[in-house]
């Protein structure tokens, strides 16, 4: 359904939620050698392939295709985020066996791949590697849908469309830069355009080629089967059902929320435009939907299918694929902090599955989430995404809610909707760390002392509603005009919002006090209050002693580039999934990719030999030093991607990841705490001219400038970023930043330096 | 100046006591041979009359550049430091007024300085890799035994301002002092070998304690007209100097 543009653009986005896992789905069987295998010796093998009768340049663009297309496909398959071999795997090798029954060459070259993304999108890659995202695959009815989808995607690579759009684009690019010597409007708009009208040619002769395989097949090939897969595109932006979200979801017997909280109306869905504007479709790489189905609806009437069935291979694979899918999203919108997108999921999973404990745990993940967020005011980026305005359908109500509330009010809701979850639950061990966490937050905060809650007292339901309504008078909250400035409107809200909280901070807690009456004789939720005390009168302490000192962090002790906790005890620790990157900015195409691999793979001798010196004990786990044997590991890998991703987004909020169990389990597995996440950025930059050239020029004035431009003059700019994040995956907590930015290659000499220097530190770190 | 070069070789000494340094893969000692271009400043003067308008204008002597061998120890202390022990011979040309006591001529006379420098130096690494491993500066603190002496005199129509016998005398040996500040660029390869690229510019005091020598210094018994001089310019900046040192890292 994409192509090569929006390809790449998805491999950028995918190593985005290249973090995604869901524990419920891992890879089972052996690797692919494709995972192993040195992205380099494929595409030599590739290169070598090419035909002795291509021009130079042609010759030159084909091999930078494969090496661009090549590398990009073979890090996203990297990154843990494309399921191998599973029995979803086979189910859509199926699929692609029944619809290329009769083309065994071409579905020899082919290979199917699942991507654990939220984001509802397929594309093909070089190499015959298709991917279907299961953003996608929980949207789709049936699986005559999801074999026209992949007949597309078939298509592109059958017809080669990734190498002739690449091809195109290339000469684009080339006729744009001659012209623009000569004319100044031979812009890259232009040539934006240009490309864009040749990729929306290639998917529709990729709609068509997949409608024929469709047509030759078993399947149904109808309109209604065909526009139910532009639906999907149409609505790609909503949940995959609109089911109203009530607010009393979050109330418990002594809490209630105010009705003011329940939005007016809904904002109607209204779905991406059929027929866009003619400068709407120009922006765009792919034809306009309603286009998409006039060329679906006339071949239909040019040709009839041969099939009727909606499932040929099997419908429950295809529903087990699709509910797993669905069941599975919530968790990955969480591990990328959306935390209403994680909520609205789950609940409509829970519509379905009244007592899945799971989904019930990803709310309360979500909820604990969202409340460090918004206690610790680092919000900001997250609100951008629970804007409620741009929500469309039943959603909506949720979006406005979690943004209308109050922290305060939002942190005991959170609360007791994730202790009651404990009581429900009293053994599973992730749900008391997250009440933990948020009672921390609720003593740290918002409440002093367990005597500012009216323990023991009763109050009416219509009683407590009407306390939450008169808390809550602002939240009727007119949706702005489409016109007005976003920064004012946002800024006017929130400055609204602060003045009014502080205002009526007494008043608007006084529905809340209420809310615990359930829980105060439990021993579980008075052992968490009291932690908390002390982890708040801790905190405070340590917090009037950095005043004192004068020092803004206490544990982290600033050695130059280094911040690291002194308190280290480290003789073992495991490297995940590093990286090396070598980019010359001198070039058009300026990541290089093969001396990127190279520099990786001897990146990862020089961590082993400069351990060894240290004498300490490095895993390193890193596709390239996988086999077919080393799934568990991949798993792994997976797992502590997600983790080290969640952590970035936490900053210092010192939270736990939305995985917590299985993170320490690892821990115990590896034997060590330390995890690391290290890498390389290579740059050679663009030589500076000026500022030698000037200091020649004005030597004879001052000698020593001579040398000084001579030497500026000739010597190469280089660029070197070196960065290493180690956490204690236990405590949760980064005991060690190094952050290097050097003036320099990536010589063996600097890299054996600064590896060396950061073993030597953390052994040496010990009390 | 003395003093102050006690005081650095304490300092340093004491700074190596506290030496936690984690160096290239855990090596500090580096022993390197060099070689140094030294150079004096281009002097214009040369002599300048106290009493006589129409004595003819000084000479200029130009730019002296010689190559100058360096022997070296660098020692890393510290994480972006290492102190440095370094001997090279160092043969400099001075410049000197001799005048005579009664004024009657003077001209410039061009003595030359041989003898061995010492130095104790401290480098400074400012990029964020671990010493020895960057670009850095430095400070030297040097100090110059030399044995002086008279090599070249000028003589002006016909007219010789020193007799005969003074052309080889040589003067007591003199102790000077010297600063030197250094930028450079250390470089290690095959984990063993260093490069180290420098520019170093180098200041000779003064020897105020024995900057007046008399006659008498001469050992010229027959002479008794002009019976002292003074080193007026007898100071030496070595300018912009280039260096290169080749090193092995030792352990």
């Amino acid at each position: 359904m994409k192509s090569l543009p929006l390809a790449i653009c998805l491999l950028i986005a995918a190593q985005s939620f290249a973090q995604n896992t869901h524990s419920r789905v891992t890879n089972t069987a052996s690797l692919p050698t494709e995972v192993y295998t040195p992205s380099t010796e494929k595409f030599k093998n590739t290169v070598f392939d090419l035909p002795d009768t291509l021009s130079k340049r042609e010759r030159m663009v084909r091999e930078q295709y494969y090496l661009e297309s090549g590398f990009g496909i073979d890090e996203m398959m990297r990154s843990g985020v494309v399921l191998y071999n599973t029995e979803y795997n086979a189910y859509l090798d199926k699929i692609a066996d029944h619809l290329l029954r009769d083309n065994t060459e071409l579905r020899m070259q082919l290979h199917f791949y699942i991507l654990r993304s939220p984001v509802v999108n397929a594309f093909a890659g070089a190499g015959g590697n298709i991917f279907i995202s299961m953003g996608l695959l929980a949207m789709l009815e049936n699986e005559a849908e999801l074999a026209f989808v992949m007949g597309h995607e078939i298509g592109h690579i059958a017809l080669e469309h990734g190498l002739e759009f690449y091809v195109k684009a290339n000469e684009i690019d080339k006729n744009s830069d001659d012209n623009a010597l000569f004319k100044r409007s031979s812009s890259f708009d232009i040539s934006s355009i240009a490309k864009n009208l040749y990729s929306q040619d290639l998917e529709k002769s990729a709609d068509l080629f997949g409608i024929d395989l469709l047509l030759k097949s078993k399947y149904v090939a109808d309109t209604n089967t065909l526009n139910a897969v532009f639906d999907v595109l149409k609505f790609a932006y909503l949940p995959y059902e609109d089911q109203p979200f009530p607010i009393d979801f979050f109330e418990g017997p002594h809490y209630a929320i105010s009705k003011n909280l329940i939005l007016d109306s809904i904002k109607q869905i209204s779905g991406t435009p059929e027929l866009p504007s003619k400068k709407e479709s120009l922006k765009s790489t792919h034809p306009s939907i309603g286009e998409r189905r006039k060329i679906i609806r006339e071949k239909l009437l040019e040709q009839n299918g041969r099939g009727n069935q909606y499932y040929v291979v099997s419908e429950a694979s295809f529903k087990n694929l699709r509910d797993d899918s669905r069941y599975t999203l919530p968790m990955y919108y969480l591990h990328n902090q959306f935390f209403q997108d994680a909520i609205y999921l789950s609940y409509l999973g829970l519509q379905r599955n009244p007592d899945d404990a799971n989904l019930k745990k990803v709310i309360a993940k979500a909820l604990t989430g969202y409340t460090k967020f918004r206690n610790s005011k680092e919000e900001t980026t997250y609100a951008e995404k629970a804007r409620f305005e741009d929500y469309e359908g039943q959603q909506q109500q949720l979006y406005f809610l979690l943004w209308a509330m109050y922290d305060v009010e939002f942190n005991v809701m959170s609360l007791l909707y994730t202790f009651q979850l404990h009581l429900d639950y009293p053994d599973d061990p992730e749900i008391l760390p997250l009440c933990q966490t948020l009672v921390n937050d609720l003593v740290y905060y918002h409440f002093n002392d367990e005597d500012d809650f009216k323990i023991g007292e009763t109050i009416s339901r219509d009683s407590l509603y009407l306390l939450s309504d008169i808390a809550n008078p602002k939240l009727k909250v007119a949706p702005p005009s489409k016109t007005s400035k976003v920064k004012t409107r946002k800024a006017s809200v929130r400055s609204k919002r602060t003045s009014q909280e502080k205002i009526q901070k007494d008043k608007y807690k006084k529905h809340l006090l209420y809310a615990y009456n359930d829980f105060w004789d439990n021993k579980d939720f008075r052992n968490l209050w009291n932690e908390a005390v002390i982890a708040r009168d801790e905190r405070e302490a340590e917090a009037k002693e950095l005043r004192e000192s004068g020092f803004k962090i206490k544990d982290l002790g600033d050695k130059r580039n280094y911040y690291i906790n002194n308190n280290l005890d480290v003789d073992s620790i495991v490297i995940v999934n590093p990286f090396y990157t070598r980019i010359d900015l001198r070039k058009d195409n300026a990541v290089e990719y093969v001396s990127s691999e190279e520099g990786e793979i001897n990146f990862l001798e020089i961590v082993e030999a400069n351990a060894a010196k240290v004498g300490m004990q490095v895993t390193i786990i890193d596709p390239l030093r996988m086999d077919a044997n080393a799934t568990e590991q991949f798993n792994d890998m997976q797992a502590l991607n997600d983790w080290f991703s969640e952590q970035l987004d936490f900053g210092s909020m010192n939270m736990p990841g939305y995985e917590q169990a299985l993170i320490d389990s690892l821990s115990k597995a590896y034997g060590t705490p330390y995890f690391m996440w290290t890498g390389i950025v290579s740059l050679r930059t663009r030589q500076k001219v000026l500022g030698p050239v000037l200091s020649i020029v004005f030597s004879p004035v001052f000698f020593p400038l001579l040398p000084y431009g001579i030497y500026e003059l000739i010597s190469p700019e280089y660029e070197f970023f070196y960065l290493s994040l180690l956490y204690n995956v236990n405590t949760h907590e980064a005991d060690v930043l190094k952050f290097t930015l050097l003036k320099r290659n990536d010589s063996q000499a600097i890299l054996n330096s600064h590896t060396y220097e950061m073993l030597y530190r953390l052994s040496s770190a010990k009390k | 100046m003395k003093s102050i070069f006690t005081i650095t070789i304490a300092v340093l000494l004491s700074a190596c006591a506290w030496a936690q340094p984690i160096g290239y893969q855990g090596k500090t000692f580096i022993l390197s041979a060099g070689l140094g271009l030294g150079s004096n400043l281009p002097y214009y003067s040369g002599y300048v009359p106290f009493t006589d308008d129409s004595t003819p204008p000084g000479e200029d002597i130009g730019i002296v550049v010689k190559p100058i061998p360096h022997v070296q120890i660098e020692y890393t202390i510290f994480d972006a430091s290492s102190i440095l022990i370094r001997w090279q011979s160092m043969p400099l040309e001075v410049n000197a007024n001799l005048y005579a006591e009664d004024e009657t001529f003077y001209t410039l006379t061009r003595i030359s300085a041989k003898g061995n420098m010492f130095g104790l130096g401290y480098k400074s690494y400012f990029t964020q890799t671990p010493a020895p491993l960057s670009n850095y500066f430095s400070i030297m603190a040097f100090m110059y035994p030399s044995q002086i002496e008279i090599t070249e005199h000028p003589d002006y129509a016909g007219i010789n301002p020193f007799p005969t016998t003074l052309q080889n005398t040589t003067f007591d040996k003199v102790t000077n002092y010297g600063l030197s500040l250094g930028f450079g660029i250390q470089d290690i390869f095959f984990d063993k070998l260093t490069v180290d690229y420098a520019i170093e510019l180098a200041y000779i005091f003064k020897n105020f304690d024995e900057g007046t020598h008399t006659f008498e210094d001469l050992h010229y018994e027959g002479y008794d007209n002009p019976n002292a001089f003074t080193f007026e310019n007898a100071r030496t900046l070595l300018l912009a100097s280039p260096m290169i040192h080749v090193g092995y890292l030792l352990f």
